[in-house]
């Protein structure tokens, strides 16, 4: 099942990235940079997340740093 | 690049048109109208579902002919379990079509089972999304699977005439939303219909008759205790302003027969007021009657006959009110009367030191009537 | 300029209005029901401040620096490396707030409406959708939020006329059973949703009619405080006590609806409503995310990034919390105070402005000994 999934991921990132690449001028390298790194960082936290279905979200960890700085500032005064 | 769009879409449309998870086709779906809840034995809960047969025209699919075989045209069945959900299970493996719980209207609870308490039967139903809030919640004296299997002469179903009964308002009318409220409420007391097994006229089938709400059942935290009879419940409607339907028989003192009045209109104000540690209520009461029957010589038209009526009504309203205090709030200690709202409502502050004690100060506060009955016609004529 | 598409002030005001109602009205009352009880109704006028107080910040900056967004003018006023830095947190808390709307938005169909409808085919389709809008630019987005407005506003009438029949208004009594504090706390929660009004500073650059900026703001605050305050009345007119019972009370009492028998069941209503409106509010920050991606990358297009930023906050929504508990502890956290919108929508904004005005003051100084 994982793989599948896997696979589906992969084929949705690689769609996104047959349709949009060609419609970004050849001229501009720092958007295909900053294109690619993003697919990439999306394509990448996706598999992570189908690997370990229990791993972290960034909305935990926000509140995780939250309660932190809370302690923090309550320890401070 | 076209080809790799056109490509795409293909791809999108043939993933999306595989159909939709949640598609339900009115003819894979059996719709509850009813649901009864049993207990077996203890710790058991058998759910019985009232469904309107679907295959009223399944021979003769040509249209105009329905099928009118008497008024028995519901399929019933059941399920055991340890919960309701657990029920439902075994319930559906013995249906062969998904449950809509959707257009329930009717709760059927057995008078067992809400002894041992419904606080948890109802999280269900208000869990689930598909069940009303506005469905109706009756208590049933034998078992609710009986109830659900009357044939009814008049009604499509058991449900039906028991949702027909509760919209009526003669007595009590509960709905799912009503009893949530009443057990969220500060007094956690609340009064359901109590419905029982219209005995069947001569010569036709045991099961072919109805059930009737013919009482109230009190519960206490949710559980059962104990029932009042017709002319309690009203009188417990008058205390909580929802009288809509009450016939007074009246026998004046100086005159020689009854006169019957038929209720117009009645409000009823509960106005709390705290002397020291005295709690009292005013329960204020103003109604407006016609005459229907008149058996005595008396001349109504007369305006001195006219007031002793009144006063005669006013008497008797008050002795039905008097009657219900002494069960409801001396004998059962249960405060179904709204009494704890009011005095929060009025007296926030106070309220916070009498909540702990309300149990005990219910039966020691101290009611007062004010009864303002007055009659506006006495019909369109008489015998002479 | 990397938008070159303008909107109007009001269309503006009438975006923020989506999305601060669309999630509002349906989540509101249950979430504050819980500390103001029988007075919900009374918190949004104690929250409404902190909108306000959003808006002008924003505006104030926006004065200050009236071409650039806030990632841009954070690097004026930080200095490159740390306006970098500030960026890229308000960024992160961005995406977070995203994820955490869209996965709300497809765990209520979700729960509500297709429960076996696999989320992510859900989630994935509102991404894709709101893909289209942020591609299409600002102008696309404000004329979908003008757009909706009779709609929504049609509905929502007559979600509240059918429901009268039902309401009782003793259940609403006593007003302010324990003085102000249970209300006051109740706003807590607002705070949430108000603060997200801080986002106006990735919009006020594009306006046709800047110097009205400020005051359709204000009055998109305005009119979310009454909205909810209507919301919140009819809730609690309805429902009393047993409100906290529903996850979503106005989508419970819109099923209660029941005219004359045949007029019932009516939830679809609050459906379309909440769909149009979530719709325009996701699309908003998909926007937001967007476009401060873009220019903290210094790029001279933003769309290039709208699909791969989709995808991610698509992610990111998927895996936001796994099961309803872990939900209710974020929210509890949130009526406590705990919010990531207050963050990026009002203490980073306040932080930059108190660094704007002290540098800017020790600049006049400077001037002032000069000419001396």
């Amino acid at each position: 099942m994982k793989g599948v999934y896997i696979v589906s991921i992969t084929a949705v990132v690689m769609w996104m990235f047959i349709y949009q690449w060609p419609k970004i001028e050849s001229t501009k390298v720092k958007e295909k940079i900053a294109f690619a790194t993003l697919t990439i960082i999306g394509w990448v936290v996706s598999i992570i997340y189908i690997i370990f279905p229990n791993a972290t979200s960034p909305a935990k960890i926000v509140d995780f740093i939250l309660i932190q700085l809370k302690n923090i500032i309550l320890a401070l005064f | 690049m076209r080809c790799m769009k056109v490509i795409g879409l293909i791809g999108i449309i043939l993933f999306l048109l595989t159909g939709c998870w949640d598609r339900k086709e009115t003819n894979d779906l059996w719709i509850v109208t009813g649901v009864g809840l049993d207990q077996p034995k203890d710790g058991e809960v058998e759910v019985t579902v009232e469904i309107p047969s679907p295959s009223g025209n399944e021979g003769g699919g040509t249209g105009g002919e329905g099928n009118q075989a008497g008024g028995n045209e519901t399929i019933l069945q059941t399920g055991k379990g340890v919960s309701i959900p657990k029920a439902i299970e075994d319930l559906e493996t013995k249906l062969p079509r998904e449950i809509l719980w959707s257009h329930t209207e009717a709760i059927v609870i057995n008078k067992e089972l809400a002894e041992t308490g419904i606080r948890e039967e109802l999280d269900f139903f208000i869990r689930h999304p598909e069940p009303r809030l506005r469905s109706y919640v009756f208590i049933s004296e034998g078992s609710a699977k009986e109830i659900m299997a009357l044939l009814p002469p008049m009604e499509r179903s058991s449900s039906e005439v028991l949702i027909e009964l509760a919209k009526s308002e003669v007595l009590m009318k509960v709905t799912l939303f009503d009893l949530l409220e009443m057990l969220k409420g500060e007094s956690g007391a609340s009064i359901l219909p109590m419905i029982d097994k219209l005995p069947p006229e001569e010569g036709k089938q045991p099961l072919e008759t109805i059930a009737y709400i013919n009482r109230s059942a009190i519960l206490k935290q949710g559980r059962m205790i104990g029932t009042i009879n017709d002319r309690l419940t009203r009188g417990v409607l008058w205390f909580r302003n929802e009288i809509k339907e009450s016939t007074v028989t009246v026998k004046p003192e100086e005159a020689d027969g009854l006169i019957s009045m038929n209720l117009m209109k009645g409000r009823t104000n509960l106005i709390p007021k705290i002397d020291g540690n005295q709690l009292k209520m005013t329960v204020k009461v103003e109604t407006v009657d016609d005459v229907i029957q008149n058996k005595t010589k008396w001349d109504l038209k007369k305006m001195k006959k006219h007031k002793m009526l009144e006063k005669e009504l006013a008497q008797k309203i008050e002795m039905r009110l008097t009657d219900t205090l002494e069960m409801v709030q001396k004998e059962m200690e249960v405060d179904i009367l709204d009494f704890a709202e009011e005095f929060r409502r009025k007296h926030p502050d106070k309220w916070k030191g009498i909540k702990a004690d309300w149990k005990e100060i219910f039966p020691t506060v101290k009611v007062i009537f004010d009864i303002e009955a007055s009659v506006l016609r006495t019909g369109q004529g008489n015998v002479p | 300029m990397i938008e070159k598409g303008k909107i109007s002030a009001l269309q503006m005001g009438i975006m923020m209005y989506h999305a601060i109602i669309a999630t509002g009205i349906l989540f509101i009352p249950s979430t504050v029901y819980e500390a103001a009880k029988q007075d919900i109704w009374i918190s949004p006028i104690w929250a409404c401040p902190l909108g306000l107080l959003s808006v002008y910040i924003a505006y104030k900056l926006h004065k200050l620096y009236p071409n650039h967004t806030i990632i841009q003018y954070s690097e004026h006023i930080l200095g490159t490396f740390l306006g970098k830095v500030l960026g890229l947190v308000l960024l992160l808390l961005l995406y977070t707030s995203v994820s955490v709307m869209i996965w709300q938005y497809g765990e209520f169909v979700v729960s509500e409406f297709l429960p076996h409808t696999p989320k992510f085919v859900i989630i994935g389709m509102m991404v894709l959708l709101c893909a289209f809008a942020v591609h299409g630019g600002l102008e696309v987005i404000g004329r979908l939020a003008e757009m909706v407005v009779p709609v929504f506003f049609l509905l929502f009438l007559i979600i509240i006329i059918l429901l009268l029949p039902d309401i009782e208004i003793k259940r609403m009594l006593p007003v302010m059973e324990n003085g102000m504090m249970p209300s006051v706390k109740g706003s807590v929660a607002l705070y949430t949703w108000f603060a997200q009004f801080g986002i106006i500073y990735f919009f006020l650059p594009f306006l046709t009619n800047r110097e009205k900026g400020m005051k359709s703001g204000m009055f998109s605050v305005l009119v979310v405080t009454l909205t909810l305050m209507f919301t919140n009345i009819i809730v609690i007119l309805v429902f009393g006590s047993v409100t906290e019972n529903f996850n979503a009370p106005l989508m419970s009492a819109t099923r209660y609806i029941s005219i004359a028998e045949f007029l019932s069941h009516l939830e679809a209503l609050v459906m379309a409503i909440w769909l149009a409106g979530t719709f325009i509010k996701i699309c908003v920050f998909y926007y937001a995310v967007v476009l401060g991606t873009a220019q903290w990358l210094n790029l001279s297009n933003y769309r290039s990034l709208v699909l791969p930023v989709g995808f991610l906050i698509g992610v990111f929504a998927m895996q936001a919390f796994l099961n309803s508990a872990e939900a209710a502890e974020h929210f509890r956290l949130v009526s406590q105070g705990l919010m990531d919108t207050l963050v990026y929508g009002t203490m980073i904004p306040m932080f930059l402005f108190f660094v704007a005005y002290i540098r800017k003051l020790r600049i006049f100084k400077q001037r002032g000994e000069r000419e001396r």
